[in-house]
């Protein structure tokens, strides 16, 4: 299957640029068309900074052409959601209330993005305050998936699903309070990281929810995921609450070899609803696996339901305390879905909330030890249903839509009040033609191993590398 | 408790006397999830019993530097 630049992914374009084969300015140029024509036509884009990026992109070709050591993402465009600050640009996260909102800091994942060489091309398509699953947005307009734009792209990073499924960019960052990473990989065909919480600094991106927020990279290969979570991860003195993670251990775990490793397969909540292709799909998925070399165990689930309502209470609570000065002075200026999410938040005593912080540790481990067991990582579809369309989320009876948005998040709300760490992956497509994804859930910090597993998958398949028709 | 004094108490207890007129409509899930996690509580948390913490189950799991 032949690739252009920009499909072969971030490691590739930072190796041609290494090597002189190619310029920074060439591939930023490549990357900006894609994003005014694709990143628009799929409402993925919020703002293009074209003198910026080309005048990032030159002088990074002047620093090679000088001979100056090159960072791992030397010359390599990205863009990312709109709600990680950069000083004096505009962050508006999605939101009629921060519209104009200009920061006076840079968040630390750009800067760290910055000192490894990377462009910034500008800021991507989100679902308002990063709070729907589906890439709803009241203000700014759907995100529209690129293999069909009836259908719903993911959020709520759904700008970043979107750069990356067309080809306009290599790679994106998002964030994912509930699953707002692997929402958009999962539908939109991509491979996205959250890590362990607490691996990559929070410093300067909007928050929703501290104690489930994480920080990730979107991007067609499980490798350059890899590259991007080596560079992002690490303790910052400006958010305590991030550790360090050994340096560099994400790539250099990529081996394509599984012998030994073992996978369990989790039943119970987790094949529940499960679709029959979504099922037939990892089936398939898992035989790839073996083949690598991997072993397979089946393991059960906790009580699930118990674990939604901690992750409900936890978020409905922190973003009600960050909100409650806006929901008061400004109700009207939040979509009604979003305004419903966050307003539970001001009803539950602070026992409760104490509580469920407290309960983290004990819950999280039950977690691993019942569908994890004996293995070292477990897997499940990332989305138990088939990607529905934009009118099954918006439209008919609130019964209804909210059975289905429910459905959307039901593997991956729970993984963040775990604080696990959790890959998506294209695994097939559905007969409708939508992409179909598997999730690898680890321990705490088992990012190389997370990416390892994807990374050896992609070596033997093409889902990854498919690209929508009728892009131009 | 009636839900519309639910509703009452909240809107007046965080000052948004307008969200307070929808909160009724969120009483049903803020009463079965707060059933949920009390009872998980009474379970695990008592005043000897503090439960290993989230941040020890990391330390415990991290790799070396």
């Amino acid at each position: 299957m032949s690739q252009d630049l920009i499909e072969q992914g971030v490691v590739a374009i930072a190796d041609h640029i290494a090597r002189g084969e190619l310029t920074s300015e060439a591939v930023t140029k490549l990357a900006l068309e894609r994003l005014s024509a694709r990143g628009r036509r799929f409402n993925g884009l919020v703002l293009l900074q074209e003198e910026e990026a080309l005048g990032s992109a030159r002088a990074a070709d002047k620093a090679r052409a000088r001979g100056e050591a090159l960072g791992p993402l030397h010359g390599v465009p990205m863009a990312h959601k709109d709600l990680f600050y950069r000083a004096g640009r505009v962050a508006a996260c999605g939101s009629k209330i921060r519209r104009g909102f200009t920061p006076d800091v840079t968040a630390s994942v750009l800067r760290k993005l910055d000192e490894a060489g990377a462009v910034d091309c500008g800021t991507l398509h989100m679902a308002e305050f990063a709070l729907s699953p589906t890439g709803f947005n009241e203000h700014d307009g759907h995100g529209l998936n690129p293999w069909n734009p009836a259908y719903v792209c993911g959020g709520s990073s759904s700008g970043s699903g979107i750069a990356v499924a067309t080809a306009s960019v290599p790679a994106a960052l998002g964030s994912d309070t509930g699953g707002s990473i692997r929402h958009p990989s999962a539908m939109c065909g991509v491979t996205g990281l959250k890590p362990t919480h607490g691996a990559v600094s929070l410093f300067g991106a909007m928050p929703l929810s501290a104690t489930l927020d994480c920080i990730g990279p979107l991007a067609r290969h499980a490798r350059d995921v890899a590259r991007l979570h080596d560079v992002l991860a690490g303790a910052d003195p400006a958010d305590p609450t991030s550790l360090g993670a050994p340096q560099g251990a994400c790539e250099a775990a990529l081996s394509g070899d599984l012998r030994g490793v073992k996978i369990a397969r989790v039943t119970a909540y987790y094949s529940d609803f499960v679709h029959a292709q979504v099922s037939a799909a990892l089936d398939e998925a898992l035989r790839v696996l073996r083949g690598l070399g991997a072993l397979q165990s089946h393991t059960g689930a906790p009580n699930m339901s118990r674990l939604n309502a901690l992750m409900h209470l936890v978020m409905s609570v922190e973003a009600a305390t960050l909100h409650r000065r806006w929901l008061q002075e400004r109700p009207e200026d939040y979509a009604d879905q979003v305004r419903g999410r966050i307003e539970p938040g001001l009803c539950y005593p602070a026992t409760r909330y104490v509580e469920a912080l407290a309960l983290r540790g004990p819950l999280t481990r039950e977690w691993i030890e019942i569908a994890i067991g004996d293995a070292d990582v477990a897997i499940i579809p990332t989305i138990p249903i088939l990607t529905p369309t934009i009118a099954e989320t918006t439209k008919g009876s609130p019964t209804d839509i909210a059975a289905t948005i429910g459905l959307l998040t039901r593997h991956t709300r729970a993984i963040n009040y775990l604080g696990l760490p959790a890959i998506a992956a294209p695994c097939s497509f559905s007969d409708d033609g939508m992409p179909i994804s598997l999730m690898l859930v680890g321990r705490p910090w088992s990012e190389p191993l997370l990416l390892r597993i994807a990374d050896a998958f992609q070596r033997m398949t093409d889902w990854h590398l498919r690209l929508p028709a009728n892009l131009d | 408790m009636r839900n519309e004094d639910l509703a009452a108490i909240v809107g007046d207890l965080n000052h948004v006397p307008e969200t307070a007129a929808r909160i009724s409509r969120h009483a049903p899930l803020v009463l079965d999830t707060n059933m949920l996690i009390r009872d998980a509580a009474d379970a695990l948390i008592t005043l000897d019993a503090t439960p290993l913490s989230f941040q020890a189950l990391k330390a415990e799991c991290k790799p070396p530097a």
